[in-house]
C-alpha cells in the first residue's frame, strides 16, 4: 500500500515554539556556542520559565484566601507542594532575573545570580537535586539578557502542556542540529506516537531502560490524557534508566515540565546490560523503548548470573559481538505475565541466524512477539536507517497466540524535506486502528479521525474488518514463520501490491545492512573522535 | 622513569593470574580443521598486522577440535603478547567471544582488574622500555622467541590504580577508533562489492531498462558490452629490488612486495622493505603512480591485488619484481573498475588456474594479457567510477586517518611512560 501524505508548506501562523527556537537559535549563531553547548542551559531557562508561571499562579490562589486568623501561606514552601507546584524562593524567580543588570550587583554576575536561581530551586525541591544545569556563570551577560528577554514572552497563563511542548521542540531542534549524537537522546515524535498508540499503556507501571531524554514517558502521559476522558494520568508509574547523566538530568527535567513525576536512575556507571536498578523482572506492564543499535563490546562476563528462566536474559547470550538481542531479552523479561512491549529495533534483528535466530526462535515460541512493522528509511533525524518496530504481549489471548501480524509501512509517510519523513496524525491513526482491527478492538479515532476514519474503510471496507492486503499487512501463524526460518521481517510476509514492481531484495537487503552498520560505526566514531580532541586538548595543555 | 616491577612478581602479588601460550604440540590444528563461519577464532602472528591485534581475517577453527585442545584457551580480556616469530606484537581478546584458541606465537596474560587493567598492562607492554627488553631476549637465540619462562624475567612500570586507570583510558580511546576504522573499511568494502557484482555479475545497472543482452564467449552480455582480453585496455609493468636483498637499507624509498599486496587500504609499514634512493632513480618501470592497481604475480599468494592511490601508502615508492603495475588505456574500463574486477573471486580463480597450467610458477605477461575481461560501454563505465568513487576514496581516507592515529597512540605511550607528561586520575 501507498499513502504518501503532501508536504506541508510552512504555516503562516508560526507557532510559538518555532517563534521561540528561532530567536534562540540566532543568539546562538552569533555566540560562537556549539548546540551541544547551548542545549542544557537553554532547556533549563524554558524549565526555570514554566516552574515560575505555575509559582505564581498558585501564589496568587494563595493571596486570594489568605484569612487573618491563619495568615497567610504564599511563603510556605509545603503550601505548593501539595498542589504539586515548585516553590520559587525569591531569589529563583524569573521577573527578578529578567531586571537584572547585565552588569552584574553587588558584584555578582548575571550568570551567577541565574546558577544560585537553580540552587535554590532544588533546595526548595529536593526532587529534583542535581537536576538543573547550573553552568550559566560561564556564559556571557548578554546573551543571557536576550535569552531571559525571550523566554519572558512565553505568557504565563499557557493552558494544559504548552510548556511541555515547548520543551520537546527545543529537545527535538537540539537532536537535529547536534548530529549524530543528537539520536540518542530523542525519538522522533511520530515513531514513539505510533508506538504508544498501539501499545495503548493506559495504566501500570511503565519502563523505558534506555529513556534518553524521556519522550516514550511523556507521550504515553499524552496517550492517556487524550483517550480518557477524565485526563488523569497519575495511573501511569514511571520508571526510566539513562547511561549518560546529563541526558538523565534532561529527561527529569521534561517529565517536571510535562508535570510528570517518575523514576529514573541515571549517571553514574549505570548501564541496562549490567544493572537492573528497578528490579525489573516480571515487574512491569509496559515496556517502551528506542535501544542503541548494533551495540558492540558488552561484557558478557558479567551477564552470566543473569541468563536462565525467570531471569533477565532467558533465552540466553547472543554469541555476535551485538547488543539487540541483549536488549530484546531485557524489554521481554520485565513484563509480568499480561504485560507488552513496544519497542525499536534494527532491521538486522528481524533475520539474523545462529545463535540470534535461536533466541528469536525461543521468543517466538513463547507466543509472546505480537505485532513487528516494517518502518522506511528517513525517519531519523540524523540517521537515514529504516528500523522495525516489535511488539511483544506476553498476555495473548487464545485466538491470537499462535499469530503475529506483519505491517509494511515502508510506503506510508509524508516527506517533511528531502532528507526527513515523518507520519501524519491520521496515518498513525490509522494503523493504529488495522491493528485494532486485527485485535477485535473498538475503532478508536481520538487520533488520526475522520482521514483516518475515511482511510479504514477505503482499505477494510464499509464496516471495517482486518483483512490481509497484500504488500501492507498479513497475519502469520507461527508454524509459517518457522517455515522463513523463524524471520520477523514484514517484507517477507506481506508480499508485494499488485502493480507494483518487484525490486531487487537480495541486493536491497544486503546493501541496507551494510549501510546499517556503517552508520553505527560512523556514530561511534563520531563520539571516539570528540573523546580524542577533548584528551588532546588537555594533554597540550601548557 | 616509573619504577617497575618484573612479571613474576606481579604474579606472585595476584596481580597477574595466568600466563599461557597454545602449545598443542602434535595436536596441533591443521588447515582441515577450520571452518567458513561459526568457528573458534584461531589466533596467529598474521593477525597481529602493525603489532595489534585484528580479528576481522582470523582462522576460524571446528569447536570439536577446539574443545579438544588442552591449552591456549584466551577469554575476553586477555592481553595478547606474540613471542615467536614475529616478537612483541599486542592485544586484548575482545568481547563478543566465549573464548578464542592460540597457536604457539602468542601468550596470553590474564590479569586480576582490581590490581593490575589489562589495557594498561597492555600499554606498559606496547612502550619501548618492555619492546626494547623483548629484542635484546629474542637476539640470543638464532630464531626470534621469548619462552614463557623468559617473560617472566622482563620488567613493566608500575602506577597506582587510578593512573593505571587513566593511561588505558586515554590510549584505548586512540584503539577503538583505530578498531572502528577498520570495521568501517570492511563494511564500504561489502557495499563496493555489492555494487559491482548488481551492475556487472547481474548486469542490474543504471540505465538496464535499455539494453539488449547477446550472447558473447563469456555468456551474455548487454549488447553495447565487449567481451575481451586484459592486454587491450591494460598496460603493464613491474618493477625490481637490488641483488642481495634490501630490508636493510631504512632511509631508501619503499618498495612493495608480496608482502604489501592485500587490497585497498591494507599496508603493514613493519614489514615494509626499502631499496637505496639511487637504485630507486634508475628504475625505469615499476614506480608507482597515482591509481595503480598492483597484482601478486607469482609466489604462495598468486592473484591477490592492491590499488595506489590519493598519496597511500606513500607518496613516492615502486614495486619489485614480482608485482604487476596495471594501468587501464580504455575509457570503457576505469581503475575503480579494474581493481573492483580484480578483487572478484572468479577473477583470482581464473588466475590462479592459469598458474597451474603454465611451466613457469606465477603469471606472466601472455597469460596476464590474455585473461578475459568483460567491459561496459563507456557511459557506464564513467557512471560507475563516480557512483563507487567515494566508497574508495573513504576508505584510503579511513587508512589514512589509521596511520595518524596510530603514530599519535606511539609517541604518546613513549611519553605515558616517561614520566614526563603529568597524567591526571580517571
Amino acid at each position: 500500500m501507498r499513502w504518501i501524505a503532501p508536504t506541508e508548506k510552512d504555516l503562516a501562523t508560526e507557532t510559538l515554539e518555532k517563534r521561540l527556537w528561532t530567536a534562540a537559535d540566532e543568539l546562538r549563531a552569533n555566540s560562537g556556542l556549539t548546540s551541544a553547548q547551548y542545549g542544557q542551559p537553554i532547556l533549563g531557562l524554558i524549565f526555570l520559565r514554566f516552574a515560575d508561571a505555575k509559582f505564581a499562579a498558585r501564589r496568587a490562589a494563595l493571596d486570594k484566601v489568605a484569612t487573618g486568623r491563619r495568615g497567610s501561606r504564599v511563603d510556605e514552601p509545603t503550601a505548593y507542594h501539595e498542589k504539586g507546584v515548585l516553590y520559587l524562593a525569591p531569589a529563583a524567580r524569573f521577573d527578578g532575573l529578567r531586571d537584572y543588570p547585565e552588569g552584574g550587583k553587588n558584584g555578582k554576575s548575571l550568570g551567577q545570580a541565574i546558577d544560585d536561581a537553580m540552587r535554590a530551586i532544588e533546595e526548595a525541591n529536593p526532587q529534583l537535586s542535581g537536576v538543573l544545569p547550573k553552568a550559566y556563570s560561564g556564559f556571557n551577560a548578554r546573551l543571557l539578557k536576550e535569552l531571559l528577554k525571550i523566554f519572558s514572552t512565553i505568557p504565563v497563563d499557557l493552558e494544559g502542556d504548552s510548556f511541555g511542548k515547548i520543551y520537546e521542540y527545543f529537545l527535538a531542534e537540539f537532536a537535529m542540529a547536534e548530529g549524530q549524537g543528537g539520536g540518542e537522546f530523542y525519538t522522533p515524535l511520530s515513531i514513539v506516537r505510533l508506538l504508544v498508540e498501539i501499545l495503548e499503556p493506559f495504566k501500570g507501571r511503565v519502563l523505558d531502560p534506555a529513556c534518553g531524554s524521556g519522550g516514550m514517558f511523556v507521550q504515553s502521559a499524552r496517550f492517556v490524557a487524550e483517550h480518557r476522558k477524565n485526563g488523569a494520568t497519575d495511573e501511569l508509574s514511571i520508571h526510566g534508566v539513562e547511561k549518560v547523566d546529563s541526558t538523565g538530568r534532561l529527561c527529569r527535567m521534561n517529565l517536571a515540565v510535562h508535570g510528570l513525576e517518575g523514576t529514573i536512575r541515571h549517571g553514574g556507571e549505570l548501564n541496562s546490560y549490567y544493572d537492573d536498578p528497578h528490579n525489573a523482572v516480571g515487574s512491569f506492564d509496559f515496556v517502551l523503548a528506542n535501544p542503541p543499535f548494533n551495540v558492540n563490546n558488552v561484557d558478557k562476563d558479567r551477564l552470566k548470573d543473569a541468563v536462565g528462566p525467570s531471569r533477565r536474559f532467558p533465552f540466553g547470550l547472543p554469541r555476535p559481538d551485538n547488543a539487540n538481542y541483549l536488549w530484546i531479552q531485557l524489554f521481554y523479561s520485565a513484563l509480568d505475565a499480561s504485560g507488552r512491549a513496544g519497542f525499536v529495533m534494527a532491521n538486522s534483528a528481524s533475520d539474523a541466524r545462529n545463535s540470534e535466530q535461536e533466541i528469536r526462535k525461543q521468543l517466538i515460541e513463547s507466543r509472546a512477539v505480537d505485532v513487528m512493522v516494517s518502518v522506511g528509511s528517513n525517519m531519523f533525524y540524523t540517521v537515514t536507517l529504516p528500523v522495525t518496530l516489535w511488539f511483544l504481549d506476553r498476555g495473548k489471548p487464545k485466538e491470537r497466540r499462535d499469530k503475529v501480524l506483519f505491517l509494511d509501512l515502508r510506503n506510508i509517510y509524508r516527506q517533511i524535506d528531502r532528507a526527513h519523513r515523518d507520519w501524519t496524525e491520521a496515518q498513525i491513526g490509522f494503523i493504529a486502528n488495522v491493528v485494532r482491527l486485527y485485535r477485535g478492538e473498538q475503532v478508536d479515532l481520538t487520533f488520526g479521525g475522520a482521514e483516518a476514519d475515511a482511510k479504514l474503510r477505503d482499505v477494510f471496507g464499509k464496516n471495517p474488518k482486518y483483512a490481509d492486503v497484500a504488500g501492507f499487512c498479513k497475519v502469520a501463524s507461527v508454524k509459517e514463520i518457522e517455515a522463513q526460518g523463524w524471520s520477523l521481517n514484514p517484507g517477507r510476509y506481506v508480499g508485494v501490491a499488485p502493480g507494483e514492481e518487484v525490486t531487487d531484495e537480495d541486493f536491497k537487503a544486503q546493501f541496507e545492512a551494510l549501510n546499517e552498520e556503517l552508520e553505527t560505526l560512523t556514530a561511534e566514531a563520531r563520539k571516539l573522535e570528540e573523546t580524542i580532541a577533548k584528551n588532546a586538548a588537555e594533554i597540550l595543555q601548557p | 622513569m616509573m619504577d617497575t616491577i618484573s612479571i613474576a612478581d606481579l604474579v606472585r602479588e595476584g596481580a597477574i593470574l595466568d600466563i599461557q601460550d597454545g602449545n598443542h604440540g602434535e595436536k596441533h590444528p591443521t588447515a582441515a580443521d577450520y571452518v567458513d563461519s561459526d568457528g573458534v577464532p584461531f589466533l596467529m602472528a598474521r593477525d597481529f598486522p602493525n603489532g595489534s591485534l585484528d580479528v576481522s581475517n582470523v582462522t576460524l577453527l571446528r569447536r570439536d577440535v577446539a574443545s579438544k585442545l588442552r591449552v591456549g584457551f584466551a577469554k575476553p580480556g586477555d592481553v595478547l603478547l606474540t613471542h615467536k616469530g614475529t616478537i612483541g606484537a599486542t592485544g586484548i581478546v575482545p568481547n563478543g567471544f566465549d573464548y578464542v584458541m592460540l597457536t604457539p606465537q602468542v601468550t596470553y596474560y590474564r590479569t586480576d582488574p582490581r590490581k593490575l587493567l589489562n589495557v594498561y598492562l597492555r600499554c606498559a607492554f606496547r612502550a619501548p622500555a618492555f619492546q626494547q627488553q623483548l629484542a635484546a631476549f629474542s637476539a640470543q637465540s638464532t630464531r626470534p622467541f621469548v619462552s614463557i619462562s623468559a617473560q617472566r624475567s622482563l620488567v613493566v612500570p608500575v602506577a597506582p590504580y587510578s593512573t593505571q586507570r587513566r593511561i588505558a583510558t586515554l590510549v584505548s580511546s586512540y584503539d577503538d577508533l583505530i578498531a572502528n576504522g577498520e570495521q568501517r573499511i570492511r563494511v564500504l568494502e561489502g557495499m563496493v562489492r555489492t555494487i559491482y557484482r548488481e551492475w556487472f555479475v547481474l548486469f542490474r545497472y543504471f540505465g538496464r531498462q535499455k539494453v539488449q543482452v547477446v550472447s558473447s564467449p563469456t555468456g551474455p552480455i548487454p549488447k553495447t558490452w565487449t567481451a575481451t582480453t586484459l592486454g587491450a585496455v591494460v598496460e603493464a609493468e613491474t618493477g625490481k629490488r637490488p641483488k642481495g636483498g634490501a630490508s636493510s637499507v631504512e632511509d631508501g624509498v619503499p618498495s612493495v612486495g608480496a608482502e604489501n599486496v592485500n587490497g585497498l587500504g591494507r599496508h603493514d609499514y613493519a614489514v615494509e622493505k626499502y631499496v637505496p634512493r639511487a637504485f630507486f632513480e634508475q628504475m625505469r618501470s615499476g614506480v608507482v603512480r597515482d591509481r595503480d592497481v598492483a597484482l601478486y604475480k607469482d609466489g604462495a599468494y598468486i592473484g591477490r591485488s592492491t590499488y595506489f592511490r590519493d598519496g597511500f601508502p606513500h607518496q613516492t615508492f615502486a614495486v619489485n619484481e614480482h608485482v604487476f603495475l596495471l594501468r587501464t588505456v580504455s575509457r570503457r574500463l576505469g581503475p575503480n573498475m579494474l581493481y573492483l574486477w580484480l578483487q572478484q573471486p572468479e577473477t583470482v580463480q581464473t588466475i590462479r588456474s592459469k598458474n597451474a597450467n603454465a611451466a613457469q610458477p606465477g603469471i606472466n605477461r601472455t597469460i596476464l594479457n590474455g585473461l578475459p575481461i568483460t567491459i561496459p560501454s563507456e557511459d557506464v563505465a564513467v557512471r560507475f567510477e563516480s557512483l563507487v568513487e567515494p566508497f574508495l576514496a573513504a576508505i584510503v581516507t579511513l587508512a589514512k586517518q589509521r596511520e595518524l592515529l596510530r603514530r599519535a597512540r606511539d609517541i604518546l605511550l613513549v611519553r605515558l611512560f616517561s614520566g614526563r607528561l603529568r597524567v591526571g586520575t580517571a
